[in-house]
């Protein structure tokens, strides 16, 4: 597929980027104060202009940065993460583009003790530090998107920290919510092309829903996070990780 | 109670200055220009961080008036980043109390209002993408957060068409009937004075009279359709529309 990415330049950007691009054909973006020094990578401010239809043109599906891009002032990150998705998503679906995974982060539930079987159907508990509120603006962001329908979007919340290699990396790094990067390749090829479920109350006739979260962790024991959804939704990790 | 007004001069600004100039006191905050006032004024912009906290030190409540509705990035910068730098300006100064005001769709977006019936402001929040229902319905989440981590109070009332009661033939001074049969309208709509009164009502509330640090209510006149529920600014704020906007809804 050919894949746009955004925030490329940040190091989780250029890891994922690393990541995808030897199943895909990859368009790296960045806002342009980011972007400078960096010849591969399209600058583009995610303005409310044509500059981000363009940006968005003969793009099969998005990987959006949602958590873990840049760090910068708590303005820029909830600048960046309402109103940047909100054209992002605005331009994706004028384009009639069907696919968003949208890439977040398993601590919006920090909050719980580890010894809940926190799933997707717990309510995130985002505190008011600037990362933690713009990811969870970010998600609101495009929940309302996807209420609205004409664009999928899988919004992946993704176990931390990051550990390069493949689970058996993940389960001897010693953090229960660890994410390997093959892990993290397999979840978001997974969710470009899954159907993402269809709506569980619509019996006779179910319908596809058009935004679903995934919990994304590696699927080691002990994990901390369950992966029923992930096993459900992406058909990954059937009977793996905890439970 | 020393009162931060932030968007004190737009339009729903000077009838809560009416309702609340007498009792208390109060710093009116405009980007605009300055209203003819005898209380403090500041020129500040909400998209300011610093313009925000500045302006609220020494204050014991604020109140958000502010709004932006066309402009993609300054709806953004006052309608959600605004509501940021509030609640951030509350948590400095030890500021318990916090008004917030926006449209009713912000909470009950196209989702609720095009199916159903009963309208309440406690349902989870529903915008839709509506560039200023959306826009105001994430700075209302940024408010709850806050008030999920810090001992600050948030009010916050959700209003939609405003009506000078006498240009629709209603209560004192009443003229005219021009407005009857715009249904589109009458489901949520309200005279100014009795905004302005609601305002008033929600400031003089004693905190420990709130069920939680964050309460929404849905206020408008007694209308006689039940798509929206005002009971609870009735009953939690003890307020009471004055006008019915009756020439709206009723062909006598």
């Amino acid at each position: 597929m050919r894949l746009l990415l955004t925030s490329a330049t940040s190091e989780f950007g250029r890891t994922v980027a690393d990541l995808l691009s030897g199943d895909h054909e990859m368009v790296l973006t960045d806002q342009t104060r980011h972007a400078e020094g960096h010849p591969d990578v399209v600058a583009c401010d995610l303005g409310d202009d044509d500059s981000t239809d363009r940006l968005v043109a003969g793009i099969d599906a998005i990987v959006h940065i949602g958590h873990g891009g840049h760090f910068s002032s708590a303005s820029d990150l909830l600048d960046v993460n309402t109103r940047c998705t909100y054209n992002l998503l605005t331009a994706v679906r004028n384009a009639g583009i069907n696919r968003v995974v949208n890439l977040s982060t398993l601590r919006l539930l920090d909050d719980y003790p580890e010894h809940l079987t926190v799933t997707e159907n717990w309510r995130p508990t985002p505190g008011v530090e600037p990362v933690i509120l713009s990811a969870h603006l970010n998600e609101y962001v495009c929940r309302e998107f996807g209420r609205e329908g004409g664009i999928k979007i899988a919004n992946l919340r993704l176990g931390f920290p990051l550990v390069a290699g493949n689970t058996a990396a993940a389960a001897a790094s010693g953090e229960s919510a660890a994410l390997a990067g093959d892990d993290l390749l397999t979840a978001i090829n997974a969710a470009l092309t899954a159907d993402l479920g269809v709506n569980a109350q619509s019996t006779d006739a179910p319908h596809p829903v058009s935004f679903r979260t995934v919990h994304v962790q590696s699927p080691f024991e002990n994990g901390r996070f369950l992966l029923k959804g992930a096993a459900s939704i992406l058909g990954l990790w059937e009977g793996q990780g905890v439970a | 109670m020393k009162i931060l007004i932030l968007g004190g001069n737009g339009m729903l600004g000077p009838w809560v200055v009416d309702a609340l100039g007498d009792r208390h006191q109060l710093r009116i905050t405009d980007i605009g220009e300055p209203p003819e006032t005898t209380h403090e004024w500041r020129q500040i912009d909400v998209s300011s961080l610093d313009d925000v906290v500045d302006a609220a030190e020494g204050m014991d409540a604020i109140i958000n008036l502010s709004v932006l509705r066309p402009h993609r990035k300054i709806a953004f910068d006052v309608n959600t980043r605004g509501n940021y730098n509030m609640m951030v300006a509350a948590v400095t100064h030890n500021i318990q109390r916090v008004i917030n005001t926006g449209p009713h769709y912000q909470l009950a977006g196209p989702s609720y209002e095009d199916w159903d019936f009963d309208l309440n402001p406690d349902m989870p929040p529903q915008p839709g993408t509506r560039l200023y229902a959306h826009t105001k319905a994430l700075g209302q989440e940024i408010d709850r957060v806050f008030t999920t981590k810090h001992d600050v109070y948030l009010q916050t009332l959700l209003f939609y068409h405003l009506y000078d009661p006498g240009d629709i033939g209603n209560g004192p001074g009443g003229s005219g009937v021009e407005s009857l049969g715009k249904d589109m309208m009458t489901p949520y709509s309200i005279a100014w004075p009795d905004a302005g009164e609601a305002i008033r009502c929600a400031v003089e509330l004693p905190l420990e009279r709130l069920p939680s640090r964050a309460e929404t209510y849905m206020v408008f006149a007694d209308v006689p359709h039940s798509k929206f529920n005002n009971s609870k600014a009735r009953g939690q704020l003890g307020w009471q529309p004055r006008y019915h906007l009756e020439s709206l809804w009723n062909k006598r």
